[in-house]
């Protein structure tokens, strides 16, 4: 089946059609699932080797539990958030205070040079205080703020309410704001 | 899927940020969301499709129904029908076989067996059907 056929079907069902050995399923879950497992894991770690591992490990795991995928229990890329995050936490535990705040190299030229730099200046920025977080609280802001689910959702993720969501979250700004109160001018957040 | 244990994290108030850090950390998410360095590679997108290809399941192989052999008996019971056709004629066979064998002396001794085998004009169609009652006349 071709990709744009495949385009406005679920995950949970493109994953049934893959494990039935369909072979435009595997390309279109691919295209669609790897840049976010990948985000997901390279915004958790802050490197992309270790963003690649992990994320080449949670694939694996959707690849090797797809026959048994019972749909209508959980979204495919909830259970894959749920996989990066506790991939990337082992790791993080693993290597804590080796190299955490390490950013990869820049890509892409599009924008203007200054820009740019500025741009990964606050990305650095950004990541190492995301880095002095507790680690649940990192992965509900980084699925609220930059990955863009809803607290039920990131709820699912974290097995936790979404009480407890809108709890952590909120603490983990608050210090990701004192973390970086003193780059504020550095990063060109002037007051006024 | 084993969604593990419920952590026990509690929600207390927390008091808001002020206006000028929550500004900050929309930009510096917004910065995060398009950073290129979070896009996969496409070596890494193509290292990931193959993997994804290697691991999927093969599907299921159609196998074609076995041909209808031929022969006379084949087109005999296609003629009549097909198998169920001839098991019901074969049943059918078998049980007169039996009446016959098994309960031919007793029926011919009961009531049924006596009025079948002794025909008078009385006990002919008129006795079917009063319409036919002429006949007799």
């Amino acid at each position: 089946m071709p990709y744009d056929q495949q385009s406005d079907i679920p995950d949970e069902a493109l994953l049934v059609l893959y494990a039935n050995g369909d072979d435009g399923a595997a390309r279109t879950l691919t295209l669609r699932l790897t840049p976010r497992v990948f985000a997901h894991a390279f915004r958790m770690l802050g490197n992309r080797a270790d963003a690649e591992d992990v994320a080449q490990e949670a694939l694996i795991r959707l690849w090797k539990i797809a026959p048994e995928w019972r749909q209508g229990e959980a979204k495919v890329t909830t259970w894959l958030y749920r996989v990066v995050a506790n991939l990337a936490t082992d790791r993080l535990r693993r290597t804590r205070g080796v190299a955490l705040d390490a950013i990869a190299e820049p890509e892409d030229g599009a924008k203007p040079v200054s820009e740019t730099m500025q741009d990964q200046a606050r990305q650095t920025a950004l990541n190492a205080a995301l880095n002095t977080l507790p680690d649940r609280q990192k992965e509900a802001v980084v699925l609220r703020h930059i990955e863009g689910l809803g607290n039920p959702e990131i709820a699912e993720v974290m097995d936790i309410s979404v009480e407890a969501v809108e709890s952590l979250t909120a603490r983990g700004k608050r210090a990701l704001a004192q973390a970086l109160a003193g780059q504020r001018d550095a990063l060109g957040y002037t007051d006024g | 899927m084993h969604w593990g244990t419920p952590m026990a994290e509690k929600k207390t108030e927390i008091a808001p940020l002020a206006a000028r850090d929550d500004a900050m950390l929309e930009s510096l998410f917004a910065v995060a969301k398009d950073a290129p360095a979070a896009q996969p590679s496409p070596d890494f997108m193509a290292r990931m499709l193959a993997e994804a290809e290697a691991l999927q399941p093969a599907a299921a192989e159609l196998v074609a129904a076995p041909s209808p052999r031929s022969g006379p008996l084949i087109r005999l019971v296609a003629m009549l029908g097909g198998w169920p056709s001839v098991s019901g004629l074969a049943v059918a066979t078998m049980a007169g076989v039996w009446i016959g064998v098994a309960a031919g002396p007793a029926m011919m001794q009961s009531d049924l067996g006596a009025s079948l085998l002794v025909t008078t004009d009385e006990t002919y169609l008129s006795a079917l059907d009063a319409s036919f009652a002429f006949l007799g006349n």
